[in-house]
Order: C-alpha cells, then sequence, then structure tokens
C-alpha cells in the first residue's frame, strides 16, 4: 500500500477492468497456467528461450493494458527483489545463473501481475473457496470464512494505514510527534473499535 | 407514497436490554405500523441500541420484541433476512474494495444465480445514477458515493425495512439532501436515527428517546418541540 502524493490513499485492489482474453479466462485456468509456468521455467536452461519468454511477458502487459502509473506501483518493489536474488545468485553460482534467476523471476513476476489485472478480487475469493473446499472437513477451516477474512484484509488494510496517518497528524498539532506511544495506543484502540463495528456490519448483511 | 400495515411492524412489550451489565433501555413498550419513524434523543439515550434491536444486532435482556411480526427470541435469522441496516459509517459497512463486488456480496449469501446477481447490481447502481462507479475501488469514493454505495448494497436485498443509524452525521449539505431524499423516495419500512431534525419533518412518527426510555412519541412537530425544550433545561 503507498500513499499517493496528492493524499489519498491507493488501494490494494489491481483490478483493472476489461474484455481481454485474460479477463474472460477462468481463474482457476489462470493459476494454473501460472503454477504450470513457474515450474517449466525453471526446467529452462537456455538463455535466448527466457529472453524470449519475458518479451513475450512485456507483450501480455501491453496486451491487457496496464496504465504506467499502475505498473510502477506494481512492480518497483517485486522487481527491487528479484534484483537481489538475481545479484546474489550471480555471486553464489556465476553470472550465467544470475541472468537465469533474473529472466524467469522477472517474467513470473509480470505474468502474475498480469493475472492480478485481470482477475476480480471476488473471483479470486471464489477461487480460493473452491480450493479449501476438500479441506473443510478439519473444524479450523471454514472456506467462506478464509475468503472473507482475505477480503477484508484488502479492503481495510488502506483504512488502517490512513487511521495511522490521522492520528500522527492529531499527535503532532498537541506536539507528541515523536512519541511512538501517542501513536500505537489510539491506533489499537480504535483499530479494535473499529473492528467490533465492521463485525456488526458483516452481521446485519447476514455475511457471517 | 404512504406505507402503513394493519399488522404492527414494530411490536414491543416490556423490553429491558442491558449492554456489558449495565441497562441501557428500560420498559419498552411500542407498537408502530407507520411507514417511516424518526428516533431522536441526546448521546447515550439509547436509540442506537434500540435500533440495533430492529436488525437483530442485539436481543433484548426481557420482554417481548417483535419485527415485521418475527419475534426476535427465536427468528433473528428472518429479522436480518427482511431488516437491512445503514450504518453512520459507511466505511464500516462495505467489506469488498470494489464497489459491484460489494453490492453482489449480500446477494452470493441469499445464493442468487450470478448472472442475476450481476443484473440486480447493475439495476440498483442504475437507480441513484451510480453505474459509473461500478468497477471503482471504494478507497477512491467520496464520503457521500460511500453512503450510496452502502445503501445501495442494504436494498439490493429487498428488504421490507431499513433501519438507518444516523446516515447524514458524516456528509456535507449536498450529501445530505441527496441521502434525505433518496430516504423519503423509498418504498420500505424505514426508522431513522438521527440528530438532524429537519430530516423527519416528513416523517410519520417520532420517538424521543431519554436515559433508555421513550419519553415522548408523537407526529414530528410535537415531538421536536418536546426534544428541544428538553435539550434547552
Amino acid at each position: 500500500m503507498v500513499q499517493k502524493e496528492d493524499g489519498g490513499l491507493m488501494d490494494l485492489s489491481f483490478y483493472l477492468p476489461g474484455s481481454s482474453v485474460l479477463h474472460r479466462m477462468p481463474t482457476w485456468s489462470k493459476f494454473f497456467l501460472l503454477i504450470s509456468f513457474s515450474i517449466i521455467f525453471y526446467a529452462i536452461e537456455d538463455l535466448r528461450i527466457l529472453a524470449v519468454i519475458l518479451v513475450a511477458a512485456i507483450a501480455l502487459v501491453v496486451y491487457v493494458k496496464v496504465p504506467v502509473r499502475r505498473l510502477k506501483a506494481m512492480f518497483l518493489l517485486p522487481l527491487f527483489m528479484v534484483l537481489l536474488f538475481s545479484i546474489f545468485s550471480a555471486f553464489v553460482n556465476d553470472l550465467n545463473a544470475g541472468l537465469l534467476t533474473f529472466f524467469r523471476l522477472t517474467s513470473l513476476v509480470i505474468m502474475a501481475a498480469c493475472v492480478t489485472v485481470t482477475t476480480r478480487i471476488e473471483d479470486f475469493m471464489a477461487f480460493v473457496e473452491n480450493l479449501l473446499l476438500p479441506l473443510s472437513f478439519i473444524p479450523f477451516i471454514k472456506p467462506k470464512t478464509v475468503s472473507l477474512t482475505l477480503s477484508l484484509t484488502l479492503r481495510f488494510i488502506p483504512e488502517i494505514f490512513k487511521l495511522g496517518m490521522d492520528i500522527k497528524e492529531a499527535q503532532a498539532a498537541r506536539g507528541l510527534n515523536s512519541n511512538p506511544l501517542a501513536l500505537i495506543v489510539p491506533l489499537i484502540v480504535l483499530t479494535l473499535k473499529r473492528a467490533d463495528d465492521i463485525s456488526d456490519a458483516i452481521d446485519a448483511r447476514m455475511l457471517d | 407514497m404512504t406505507l402503513e400495515s394493519k399488522n404492527p411492524v414494530l411490536d414491543f412489550s416490556n423490553v429491558n436490554l442491558l449492554r456489558n451489565d449495565q441497562p441501557v433501555l428500560h420498559d419498552i413498550n411500542l407498537t408502530a405500523s407507520e411507514h417511516r419513524i424518526g428516533i431522536i434523543g441526546a448521546n447515550g439515550s439509547g436509540k442506537s441500541s434500540f435500533a440495533r434491536l430492529l436488525n437483530g444486532l442485539l436481543t433484548p435482556t426481557e420482554g417481548r420484541a417483535k419485527v415485521l411480526g418475527f419475534d426476535l427470541a427465536d427468528a433473528v435469522k428472518d429479522v436480518r433476512r427482511n431488516v437491512g441496516f445503514v450504518f453512520q459509517n459507511p466505511d464500516n459497512q462495505i467489506v469488498y474494495p470494489i464497489v459491484s463486488e460489494d453490492i453482489e456480496l449480500g446477494l452470493k449469501g441469499l445464493n442468487v444465480p450470478k448472472d442475476q446477481r450481476k443484473a440486480k447490481v447493475e439495476e440498483i447502481l442504475a437507480r441513484f445514477g451510480l453505474l459509473h462507479l461500478k468497477d471503482r475501488s471504494v478507497h477512491m469514493l467520496s464520503g457521500g458515493e460511500k453512503q450510496m454505495i452502502a445503501l445501495s448494497s442494504v436494498l439490493v436485498m429487498q428488504p421490507q425495512m431499513i433501519v438507518f443509524d444516523e446516515p447524514t452525521t458524516l456528509l456535507d449539505l449536498r450529501n445530505r439532501n441527496a441521502i434525505a431524499s433518496t430516504i423519503m423516495a423509498l418504498e420500505q419500512y424505514v426508522v431513522l436515527v438521527t440528530h438532524d431534525l429537519e430530516l423527519l419533518s416528513d416523517f410519520d412518527r417520532v420517538l424521543v428517546f431519554d436515559e433508555g426510555r421513550i419519553a415522548a412519541d408523537d407526529t414530528p412537530k410535537a415531538a421536536i418541540s418536546w426534544y428541544k425544550k428538553k435539550m434547552a433545561v
């Protein structure tokens, strides 16, 4: 989650409405392909083939029409991590191993991003629910609860972040900007109060 | 449009309510069948607890309470199915990050088929001129838009009654007016808890809560006048 320059909050839902083939594919098939590709890429040792795959992955981003601003938010951190892994691999093994790691992981990150922007949260949650269904005989695994928890997490992390910013601002106005307790205590209290209110709303909407 | 039931939509007798072992409602006796009922009172007077009883979020500690004919003692699910609740802060009510997904969520719980769900979501958004927000992220909406989405998520489930708990408190004047006219146009029974006394001028009946009791129960004009005198003391 990133705070925008205008002070607004960028949300964690990266879905972009559209009608591409990826948008229309069932969620399970996209995840199946992604997992299959991640296995196949690790079987490929030829840099030229991996370079072609990377170009194809970039072409996929263009095809799905991901806006540049969104690209920055989605790729900056993962690509930095990929770069670190690749450099580490090059040092531990050799340059070829580093390049293989870079091509494989970058292609996968780009493809995973394409799956993210073309999959609605609701479809993803339904996919998670179906995935967990065979495990529902285990008493503490409730697929519906797990999917609702995941969606609540995506929905409320930006809200809690905003709450933290508001508290920080209010405490700074009182001259308490260097006191971490002045931020943490009200944040915990207000977050718990908020959780209580959200729980009421979930009950009222019959989502429990 | 006016709607008035022959059978009482709210039927409370000798209802008492404790929260955290503290009494918050005392001896509530009420029979109501009006289309629009307003509830006012000072902070801590018990009006929000009363509103929560209407949706089954709370159940009486003593006494009998029936909403739309369903007894809160043994038919809470029926009460929730038929009574929608709009909270003061829509941010607590909207649980999915995308507008259409959140509105669709309630329908999913009612096992409405997917193609019908999509159509119903578009229908309710179009009704309020909000279709352009369908694929928008909830975080990007204004307070007024969020409150309208929260109301849409309740209305799409076609409840018979909607309870509003201070729905205009966090809104600017334009959004407050938009919500007010939307409430007045609703076909469903409406129970509105508010500090915005102007909102209630065209209501059928207003209850004034004071220290957990119904202290006045009258037409809007008379009840508001009583409340203003009480608050002036």
